[in-house]
């Protein structure tokens, strides 16, 4: 199983795991790492180090970051190893929950990232670039709130 | 190959842990299941495909399922959806 790692500042990993759990249950070969704001970078190393040992089961580690050029995101940069650890930027709800409801187990680190990457581009969209019929349905179907809502 | 047609009964339609639980349905069978709405076809192995379908409660769907065990796999899909996933409402 490739191993993947959440890696963010401030409890953002832990939340966006948190959120895949409730929506999705429970998850196998993840693990979220919040590193503090405090944190030197060879402190950050350290426990980045520690958790892609965890994590690596001899399939490789995704290591999914906050953004490109933060500190997790430069700590993960020095671990990268090309088809054994991979880093994918920008990680979201999106790409948490599509990497836990469905299984990349047979490919390698580096097309799971790449598969990932084109999965998570297309999941953001302005709801106003929607079919009309679909925005439609949006404003006429969606569950109404107590006290109304346009 | 087999089709039906089918109406998202649940409140809240298609949301995330609805869709989480189609994914989970579906994902047991070997069969190719697809989401059919408005003309647009969803993997339903694909929770980001569903979740963008942004099927509310009322819509209709088609139901495709193309495999060994279609039969099963439509059964439990159309039965998950009809149950309304387990929410009671």
């Amino acid at each position: 199983m490739i191993g993947k790692l959440i890696l963010t500042h401030g409890g953002l990993a832990r939340e966006l795991l948190a959120a895949a759990r409730t929506i999705n249950g429970e998850l196998a070969g993840f693990e979220a790492l919040a590193l503090d704001w405090n944190d030197s970078f060879e402190e950050a190393r350290l426990k980045v180090r520690a958790a892609v040992e965890r994590l690596n089961q001899g399939q490789g580690v995704l290591i999914l970051t906050d953004m490109f050029g933060s500190t997790p995101c430069n700590v993960a940069l020095t671990f990268l190893d090309p088809g054994k650890v991979e880093v994918l930027t920008g990680v979201n709800l999106p790409m948490v929950l599509r990497l836990a409801c469905q299984g990349v187990e047979d490919t390698g680190v580096a097309d799971a990232a790449r598969w990932l990457q084109a999965k998570a581009q297309r999941s953001i969209c302005m709801a106003s670039d929607m079919a009309p019929q679909r925005q439609d349905t949006l404003h006429t179907r969606l569950p109404k709130l107590p006290g109304g809502r346009g | 190959m087999i089709e039906r047609e089918v109406e998202i009964v649940n409140r809240l339609g298609l949301h995330a842990r609805a869709a989480a639980k189609l994914v989970h349905t579906a994902g047991g069978f070997r069969s190719q299941i697809t989401l059919i709405m408005d003309g647009e076809e969803v993997d339903a192995k694909s929770i980001l495909g569903i979740l963008l379908m942004a099927a509310a409660q009322g819509s209709r769907l088609t139901l495709r399922a193309e495999g060994q065990d279609e039969e099963s796999a439509l059964a439990a899909v159309t039965s998950l959806i009809a149950n309304r996933f387990d929410e009671g409402s």
